[in-house]
Formats: C-alpha cells, sequence, structure tokens
C-alpha cells in the first residue's frame, strides 16, 4: 500500500472539516482532488508566465509556448502515446464528441453498426445514438453478464452477425458503475480478428487515474480521458489517436479556426500540415496542460504500479468488509460470491470503486446519512442508466478510490453505514 | 448539520397520504428524476367546472425526501384551485416536511411530486 498519512498532505483539502468530522472523500470516480505540486503549477503558470503560445517572438510567448509543449510531451509519455497523437480536449465527453464529429462524420454510411456496451457512461451511449441518427446507422449494445462483466459471447455474436458493417467498437476501460474492468487486449483480439478494418475507441475516464496504459502498444484506435479524474484540474482531457488515422486522414479536425491552418485565402483554407497541429484551433488553455502535466508526474513519482496495487488492495477490503454488513449488496464482479477478488495484478477484475444497495434504503439517503458523518459518496444511475434498467436497479451508491485513501477510510465508510441502519430503519 | 431525518419525516415515508389507485381520475401525470431513476405518478379527480382539485392519489417509489413530500403535497393540495398550483414554492413543502433547508443535490427529490402535479396544468 501507498503511504497514504503522507500523501494526504499533499492535497489541502483533504484537511477540511466536513460536518464537525474530518472529510473522508470517496468521490473520486466523479472528480478527484488536486494535489498542491497541481495547483502551484498552474497558479505559477497565472503569475509568471501567462502570454498567447506559438505566436510571439517574445520571452514571455516563449515561456508559454515552452510550458506548454513540456507538458504535452509528458503527458503524452504519461499515456506511452506519441506527441503527435494527443489532442487536447475538455474532457472524456468532449474526447468522445471528437471521434464523431472528426472520425464518424467520414467514415460511416448508413447501415453501418456502432457497438457499445449496456454498461457504457452516458457520454459514450449519447454521442453515438446522435451519429447514429445523422447518418442512418445502427447503435447496438452488447450485454453485460450476470456477475458484472462484459459478455465476451455477445460481443463475438455481434461482430459475427453484423460482419464488416461494425465499423467503430466503443467500450469503457473500467465501468464507473461497477468497477469491472474490460479485457482490452481480448477485447482487441476478437475485434480485430474478425474485421482488421474496425476501429476501437476506449473510454478511459476511468482508468486513466489507476491502470498504467502504453496507448501504443493495445492496438486501440481512440482513447479519452479527463484530466480532472486524475489529480489534474477540470476542463482539460484528452483524445488519443492512433498516428496513421492522422496521417491518412482517416481522422480529421473537427473544430476550425486560428491556429490550426497554413494558408487562409477567401474562397478555401489549407491547413496545417502537422498532422497534430491541424487539431488545435484557438488558444489552448495552457494552464490546465501545465497542470495536467504535474497531475501525471505527480502518478508517476508514485508509480503507476504501485497506485494500481494500491486502488486493487482497497477495492478488495472494501469489497470483504462491505459484504459483511447486513443489508448491503454489492454489486460488479463477484457480487454474487462476495468472495475475495482475484488480486492479479496483470488481470485485475476490479478498479476504482465498489457500488452497492442498501435493502430498504434508496441510495440518495444512504449517501445523505453518510454525508452527516463527514464521508462523501455518490447516489444515483451514475450516468449509466441502460446499465441500471437492465439490472432493474433504481440507484446505487458509489464509494471510489484514490491514492489518499487509506483502509481506515473504508473503515469510516462502514462504521457509518451501520450508521444508516440507526438512523432510517 | 442538521437532523434531517427526523421522527416525523421517516414517518411520513413510510406511511404515505393518498398512496394508490384513483379510479375514474381526470388528470394522470408522471415526472421522473432523470439522475436517479425515481419516478411519481399522480392522478387527480377535479370539480365539475375543472377549477378545483377534488381527490388525489399518488404512486411511485423514490428516496424519503421525494417520498414524504409528495405525502405532504397530496394533502396541502385536495380542495385546491388549480390556478393556484403554479404559485406553490420549494419554500412550502420544506415547511411543510419541517426541514429548514435542502442541499442543491437534493432539490430534485424534493420537487418531484410538485413537478408531476403543475404538470396536470
Ligand atoms: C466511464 C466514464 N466515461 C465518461 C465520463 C465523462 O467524463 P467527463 O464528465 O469528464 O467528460 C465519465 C465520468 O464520470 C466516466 O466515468
Amino acid at each position: 500500500m501507498l503511504d497514504t498519512s503522507k500523501i494526504k498532505l499533499d492535497f489541502p483539502i483533504l484537511s477540511r472539516q466536513m460536518n464537525g468530522k474530518g472529510l473522508v472523500y470517496l468521490d473520486n470516480s466523479a472528480t478527484s482532488q488536486k494535489p498542491q505540486t497541481v495547483i502551484t503549477a498552474i497558479t505559477e503558470y497565472y503569475m509568471n508566465h501567462v502570454a498567447n503560445v506559438h505566436r510571439g517572438v517574445h520571452t514571455l510567448s516563449d515561456e508559454s509556448t515552452h510550458l506548454f509543449e513540456n507538458g504535452k510531451t509528458k503527458i503524452a509519455h504519461f499515456f506511452g502515446a506519441k506527441k503527435q497523437e494527443l489532442i487536447f480536449v475538455r474532457n472524456t465527453t468532449e474526447a468522445i464528441n471528437g471521434v464523431a464529429y472528426g472520425w464518424g462524420e467520414h467514415n460511416l454510411v448508413a447501415g453501418d453498426v456502432i457497438l457499445v456496451t449496456v454498461m457504457d457512461h452516458h457520454s459514450n451511449i449519447v454521442v453515438w445514438q446522435e451519429l447514429a441518427k445523422r447518418k442512418s446507422a445502427q447503435l447496438i449494445f452488447v450485454g453485460v453478464t450476470d456477475s458484472g462483466t462484459l459478455d465476451l459471447i455477445d460481443l463475438e455474436k455481434k461482430l459475427e452477425q453484423f460482419g464488416e458493417k461494425v465499423k467503430l467498437v466503443a467500450l469503457p476501460h473500467v465501468s464507473n458503475a461497477l468497477g469491472t474492468v474490460v479485457p482490452v487486449t481480448k477485447v482487441v483480439e476478437l475485434v480485430k480478428r474478425a474485421n482488421s478494418q474496425t476501429r476501437i475507441l476506449v473510454d478511459g475516464a476511468q482508468s486513466a487515474p489507476h491502470i498504467p496504459i502504453t496507448f501504443t502498444k493495445i492496438g486501440i484506435d481512440f482513447l479519452a480521458f479527463s484530466g480532472h479524474k486524475m489529480l489534474g484540474p477540470m476542463g482539460i482531457g484528452g483524445l488519443l489517436v492512433r498516428e496513421e488515422l492522422l496521417k491518412t486522414n482517416e481522422m480529421q479536425p473537427w473544430f476550425f479556426g486560428g491556429g490550426m491552418i497554413a494558408e487562409v485565402h477567401e474562397s478555401h483554407t489549407v491547413f496545417h500540415d502537422d498532422i497534430n497541429e491541424r487539431f488545435v484551433a484557438g488558444t489552448p488553455d495552457v494552464a490546465s496542460v501545465v497542470g495536467l502535466a504535474a497531475a501525471c508526474e505527480y502518478l508517476e513519482n508514485l508509480g503507476m504500479q504501485a497506485v494500481l496495487e494500491h486502488d486493487i488492495s482497497l477495492v478488495n477490503y472494501a469489497v470483504q468488509e462491505l459484504a459483511k454488513i447486513e443489508n448491503v449488496i454489492l454489486v460488479g464482479p463477484n457480487f454474487e460470491s462476495n468472495s475475495l477478488l482475484n488480486s492479479d495484478i496483470k488481470n485485475p477484475e476490479r478498479v476504482g470503486s465498489v457500488s452497492f444497495l442498501y435493502k430498504g434504503v434508496h441510495a440518495h439517503d444512504v449517501a445523505q446519512v453518510l454525508d452527516s458523518q463527514g464521508i462523501a459518496v455518490r447516489s444515483g444511475h451514475h450516468c449509466t442508466m441502460p446499465l441500471h434498467t437492465s439490472q432493474h436497479w433504481i440507484a446505487t451508491t458509489r464509494a471510489s478510490f484514490q491514492v489518499y485513501n487509506s483502509k481506515e477510510d473504508v473503515d469510516a465508510l462502514v462504521l457509518a453505514l451501520k450508521k444508516v441502519r440507526e438512523v432510517l430503519l | 448539520m442538521y437532523d434531517m431525518y427526523h421522527e416525523d419525516l421517516l414517518d411520513e415515508a413510510k406511511n404515505p397520504n393518498n398512496y394508490g389507485d384513483l379510479v375514474g381520475a381526470d388528470v394522470t401525470t408522471t415526472q421522473f428524476n432523470a439522475s436517479c431513476g425515481d419516478v411519481i405518478t399522480v392522478a387527480i379527480k377535479l370539480s365539475a367546472d375543472k377549477t378545483k382539485i377534488e381527490e388525489v392519489k399518488w404512486k411511485g417509489h423514490g428516496c424519503i425526501i421525494s417520498q414524504a413530500a409528495m405525502s405532504v403535497l397530496s394533502e396541502k393540495i385536495k380542495g385546491y384551485d388549480t390556478s393556484k398550483l403554479q404559485e406553490l414554492t420549494k419554500e412550502q413543502i420544506l415547511e411543510e416536511l419541517g426541514l429548514p433547508q435542502i442541499s442543491m443535490g437534493r432539490v430534485k427529490c424534493l420537487l418531484l411530486g410538485l413537478s408531476a402535479v403543475k404538470k396536470i396544468l
């Protein structure tokens, strides 16, 4: 486990009192807190280095450009991607929209199929519903097994059934509602075996904070992530696009304007000949890039392998302790057996969060009572309404983890959950 | 932190007023809370001249706040002029529930029933 007593000190907000108790922040899947190094990097940029990038000759602009470019290099490196494969966006949602507008609009025709999963976040569903409408394409859902994992047999069946019509498979790396880890390598193998031309988009919103990723090695085409869930600032995220798709123009800019151009004439425009600069329309959010780079550095200093191991121990401990509470019904991988999870670090089954139902009590009421004990969790359907509907859950309560969480935080959760009974039942 | 889940509130949610079906309803409306899947359906019988609410029954599922709020609301609007429904406020429901305030995240729960009722207009 990581030394959380030390790590907690790096996050100023964690010293706050909440309703008379020390804050126990377990809503990290929604957004994570930010370490002082990230906050300082942003303030320092605004205090000393502000200038617009790329276009200025003066020293300050040069400094700003360096900070921006170095930040970009660091972030791309964190994801094991080439720098030119990284396009900055505001968040995962915008990244997925970017694929719809920059790729889907140019590569889909009527009758084509987009495969998503029942456990996808609304961001990875609604975007494709809308694209399917515009293109008269079909949006098909791959199911989830009774034990909360991706139904690979259903995936295979649908790949076979729709054959070459399947142009895109879009799926989460980690489910934000179940914590389920999707075996991406296996999925890539199945998809590419069915049709090597099918593109794969991985929604990395919930994996980027916990799992080491080497984009160039996993064989996917797009990866979307949000900086704010991985200790970085809100308002910055990334879309990684496999270089080949940029070189062949299969993926095209979807925002237009200054910065991304080479020549502008009254009759037409020639876009920037750099395959990445073409995607930078307008002034970028330099401070947030600098902040996200600091977040990547923070995680790298801890070591992503150690971060993952820490997370798996917390998830396992939470599963074990929550299963003991009367009235608590865990959902997600292995929830029937409530047995200890496979803690194989190479193939974790569950990462980031533990969700549960509380017999006889609505999730919002559970969360409200926990809040009165200083514990922040999320309740509702976590933007996964199709999943909740398919499982007939009205709403679930979710505790989700970050590097600063400890087993004591899980103990506090367990203690407070016992209080729910006292207060409400 | 005030003691939000006081005895009366819990009781209101556990034994809600006017819960059930209404035979011969004039209007039935349903309201969903998109963020958690809660739902309330309200059935109303109006006076002959359609200006007054004569009978109210409702059904649904949700958290303590949404259920208790609908329960007190269903009592309040019996015999009410339909023209006055629009004026019902969040503050009035809070008062009925004996709650001094509610967090932003729970406002939707509090107003789920009221939104359903206002839909009859
Ligand atoms: C799996 C998943 N995808 C997408 C998103 C959307 O992220 P953002 O709101 O940062 O765009 C989230 C955030 O909750 C998520 O958990």
